[in-house]
């Protein structure tokens, strides 16, 4: 790092110091008062948007009064039955009668909470009780302990219970299997059973998301008003590099998000592991923003942008939540890690590298473009964002040989995009999601690839044969794909399940199908690459799309004949 | 006024020139696809016993007898009765879905129902949600069992009530977030585009045509305002269109239209007086933060307010509570409009 890059960070931190003006000040504290005032009736309050969904119409002496008076939810009259049988009501309790229309779904629901919150409050009128053996007569113990039935180890040798099971003891006979090494929960009484579904720590992990989208917007805004106002202009005629410049202009809200990710790491108690796992979230972040801050036109593309990625990519870091049961789909994103983290697990290194560095990779690749972009020739151009992103790919990738760089490294975002894909065709049929997921995968891919050719094809000044390069980004791709397979084999010791539908990876049974995807990728490319030749590349794209899906759609069915569509 | 539409005639032209507003419907119509994908999981955090999807699944019990006649009137399980070792020895090799151990020492004292389940598999979810069921009614029997020994009257509520699951979820949850995030945009794109005009120094180009400050101000705030209606009512829509039906659509939209505008006006007020651009954007981000903090301690809060109005729970007091939005929204418009007519004479742009 450089003095001029220093400087300008220097100057960059200084705006916000500047900024920081005695009305500000003023404004900031009216605003932190309001919250102090405000925070701790909130928080007695909670928020219950259910708050009074249900009209109920109870007699008043009714046994289940205080049931009703103590869930929000119910919003209590007095009366014996008229305002039900009018329809201002969904329940009507007379005595121990409740009445609700079961073809009503509001009044159907009203009952439904009725006999929730009648357990709650028996649970609490309970609590009382001298007599706890008869109050609350079971104590539960959950423990969850790993099988591998995947990986075909041997079964796990049980091991032997410690206390010797002959004996007989009467007297106050002990859980044997609560002795075991797994993740336990304790004593619990039968209404604290929580199912395991990680959505809490899910939850928690965006700790991490949501103060990065405040850095976010404060630096994609400065870096679009470098632009709009050509102050960049004045930098740029300074001895500084581009690089030197985005780096200083990069480095404040760099240290900004590592000093909060820090300050989040501890409150959650993440410790380490987790907070090495946020470190390649957080860099992706930034590396987006640094993207839209440098392509984007206007303020308003900007924000939209900003919401899209952010939406996407928190979608992204949800996914554990919805393929809880695939690893190597939940694996793929980071918070996988954190939420293992989180709750004491083991983590391998294979799992820990499968899940950090695709997205390390994808942010190291938005960086570069970024840097590319730079320039005075791009940087105040009025363009389209595709001819900026085709800019800053030749500039990447100038020469032939680099080619097949930039057709690898278009792998993990292939893989990224398949898996919103993947998200959609779960929620069709089989069938409807068979042709989506083919058609879909195959659009993506091309896109990608085609990017790279269109780039080369018409930003250089000389450029390559079409089919050489549909042969030099095509084969770049495969080498990527099967490099990724390897990956994820190594990652997880076992193929990994989501194969089939991550068509992705290819099949690897044969010399034959090794060599397919290979040939099949250049000759997708290399129409694209006609295509963007006699600048027709879009209709090139889904020519080149087409042929692939009917590729991917003969492989799966020839290997799966068992499938019937 | 016709002034003011002209500007908000090119306003909306630019909307649809950067394809924006069809990119926030996409990203919209995605999050919803999304979000229907995960009503499994939240209604789960929501009320866990209304999910009723339960695997068939063997399970192994193990212990004197009382909760497994619970698990066996379980259509979907099946129960045998190994040993305990043998019972783990099964769980791994993956012959049992779990493990049910269950210890006391007489009748009388409680009793310890100890569950191996299986690390990180979906099963286990669905598995440990329906024990919870079945420990509840065990809980309750042996309650009933051991009345003579509760003071507390034993009350019971059974219905046998088969509502949508959902439907608290729809109402409570997912119809106000529909709400409240085209509003939430449109404050954040008024903001952008006064914002744009100011940094691109158009904003003097505009000084000088004919537009009062105040047609200016309008004009800027009309689009994204009457954009919001719009997207509330194609939700409203889509809902119907699965088969969830939204009461009280006109009051549901002119709340959404009085937040909009409550929210843009506040918007272009951060805007003429953040000049910067990602700092206007933070700095609307933590307004909106703090309004809807201190609106949660209304007797009808905006999300409250939509849940009611939706589900057809509302009532007059819910109507006058949208009234009182509406005055909200006026009140601050006319404060933007003054400090806008200060702020726009004084050439301080």
């Amino acid at each position: 790092m450089n003095r001029g890059a220093l400087r300008i960070a220097g100057n960059e931190a200084a705006r916000y110091v500047r900024f920081l003006q005695p009305r500000v000040l003023v404004a900031a504290a009216l605003i932190g008062l309001l919250l102090g005032l405000s925070g701790p009736a909130v928080r007695e309050r909670g928020l219950h948007p259910e708050a009074e969904l249900y009209r109920v119409e109870i007699d008043p002496d009714s046994p289940l009064r205080p049931i009703v008076d103590s869930d929000r939810a119910f919003d209590v009259t007095e009366g014996v039955g008229l305002a039900f049988l009018n329809g201002r009501a969904d329940l009507s309790i007379l005595g121990e009668n409740v009445h609700y229309r079961a073809d009503d779904d509001r009044s159907a629901s009203a009952a439904r909470e009725l006999e929730l919150a009648a357990r709650r409050w028996l649970d609490q009128a309970l609590e009382d009780e001298t007599d706890a053996s008869a109050a609350f007569p079971i104590r539960v113990n959950i423990i969850y302990e790993a099988r591998s039935l995947v990986a075909a180890t041997p079964t796990t040798p049980t091991p032997t219970p410690t206390t010797a099971p002959g004996t007989n003891n009467t007297s106050a006979p002990q859980s044997q299997l609560v002795s075991r090494t797994g993740e336990k929960q304790l004593d619990l009484r039968p209404s604290q059973v929580e199912p395991p579904f990680p959505i809490r720590s899910l939850l928690l992990t965006f700790a991490y998301v949501v103060p990065l989208n405040f850095v976010s917007q404060l630096y994609a805004g400065s870096l679009l008003a470098e632009r709009t106002r050509q102050r960049g202009l004045l930098l740029l005629s300074t001895p500084n590099s581009g690089a030197q410049i985005l780096l200083g202009k990069s480095l404040p809200y760099v240290v900004a998000t590592l000093a909060m990710s820090i300050v989040v790491t501890l409150a959650i108690h993440a410790g380490l592991v987790g907070f090495l796992a946020a470190l390649p979230i957080l860099a992706f972040g930034l590396a987006t923003t640094l993207l839209i801050g440098l392509i984007a036109r206007s303020p308003r593309e900007l924000t939209f942008l900003l919401v899209a990625t952010t939406v996407l990519f928190s979608t992204f870091l949800f996914l554990p939540a919805i393929f809880t049961q695939i690893h190597p789909v939940a694996f793929l994103s980071p918070v996988s890690i954190i939420i293992s983290a989180l709750r004491g697990q083991a983590i391998t290194l294979g799992s820990f590298l499968y899940a950090t560095v695709p997205l390390t990779l994808a942010a190291l690749v938005l960086t570069g473009l970024s840097v590319a972009l730079y320039r005075e020739e791009t940087l105040f151009a009025p363009r389209g964002l595709l001819a900026k992103l085709a800019d800053a790919i030749h500039f990447r990738a100038p020469s032939r040989a680099s080619l097949v760089g930039a057709g690898a490294l278009a792998v993990p975002f292939a893989i990224g995009l398949e898996l919103f894909l993947l998200i959609f065709a779960v929620t069709l049929n089989l069938r409807t999601a068979f042709v989506f997921f083919l058609m879909g995968g195959a659009l993506v891919e091309e896109a990608l690839k085609g990017l790279v050719a269109h780039a080369h094809i018409t930003r250089s000044g000389r450029p390559a044969p079409p089919p050489l390069v549909g042969l030099l980004v095509g084969g770049g791709f495969f080498l990527g794909e099967k490099f990724a397979l390897v990956f994820s084999l190594v990652g997880f010791n076992l193929l990994p399940l989501g194969r089939d539908a991550l068509a992705t990876f290819g099949i690897a049974s044969s010399a034959l199908l090794v060599f397919a995807p290979l040939l099949l990728h250049t000759v997708t490319t290399t129409l694209t690459a006609y295509g963007a030749r006699r600048g027709r590349t879009a209709l090139a794209w889904c020519v080149a799309s087409l042929v692939h899906a009917a590729y991917n759609a003969t492989v799966f069915l020839l290997l799966l004949p068992g499938v019937s569509l | 006024m016709r002034r003011a539409w002209t500007l908000a005639r090119k306003e909306f032209r630019d909307l649809l020139r950067e394809r924006s507003v069809v990119l926030a419907l996409l990203v919209q119509f995605f999050v919803a696809t999304f979000s229907a994908f995960l009503t499994v999981g939240l209604v789960g955090l929501y009320d866990p016993e209304a999910s009723d999807s339960q695997p068939n699944a063997l399970v192994a019990y193990v212990g004197p007898g009382g909760f497994d006649a619970f698990l066996d009137d379980a259509p979907n399980l099946r129960i045998e009765r190994p040993s305990l070792a043998e019972g783990v020895a099964g769980f791994h090799r993956g012959d049992y879905a779990a493990v049910v151990e269950e210890t006391y020492a007489n009748e009388t004292t409680e009793r310890t129902v100890t569950l191996l389940l299986p690390e990180s598999e979906i099963q286990t979810t669905l598995l440990v949600t329906q024990f919870k069921s079945l420990l509840r009614d065990y809980e309750r029997s042996l309650r009933e069992d051991r009345e003579g020994r509760i003071d507390q009257t034993l009350i019971y509520v059974d219905v046998p009530a088969h509502p949508n699951v959902y439907y608290a979820f729809i109402f409570s949850t997912l119809l106000p977030l529909l709400v409240l995030t085209p509003i939430f945009l449109s404050g954040a794109i008024t903001g952008d585009s006064m914002n744009h005009e100011i940094q691109s120094q158009t904003l003097s180009l505009l000084r000088s045509s004919p537009l009062t400050p105040a047609e200016l101000i309008v004009g800027k705030l009309a689009m994204p305002v009457l954009l919001v209606p719009v997207q509330v009512a194609l939700w409203i829509g889509l809902l119907r269109f699965n088969g969830v039906h939204v009461a009280n659509t006109i009051p549901l939209l002119t709340f959404a239209t009085f937040v909009a505008l409550l929210l843009s006006a506040g918007s272009i007020l951060v805007a003429l007086h953040v000049r910067r651009e990602g700092q206007t954007q933070a700095a609307y981000a933590l307004l909106v933060l703090a309004l809807f903090v201190v609106s949660l301690l209304l007797p009808r809060e905006p999300l409250n307010l939509v849940a009611r109005l939706g589900s057809g729970a509302a009532d007059a007091a819910d109507l006058v509570a949208v009234l009182l939005y509406g005055l909200v929204a006026a009140l601050t418009l006319v404060v933007t409009l003054l400090v806008g007519r200060r702020r726009l004479a004084r050439n301080e742009t």
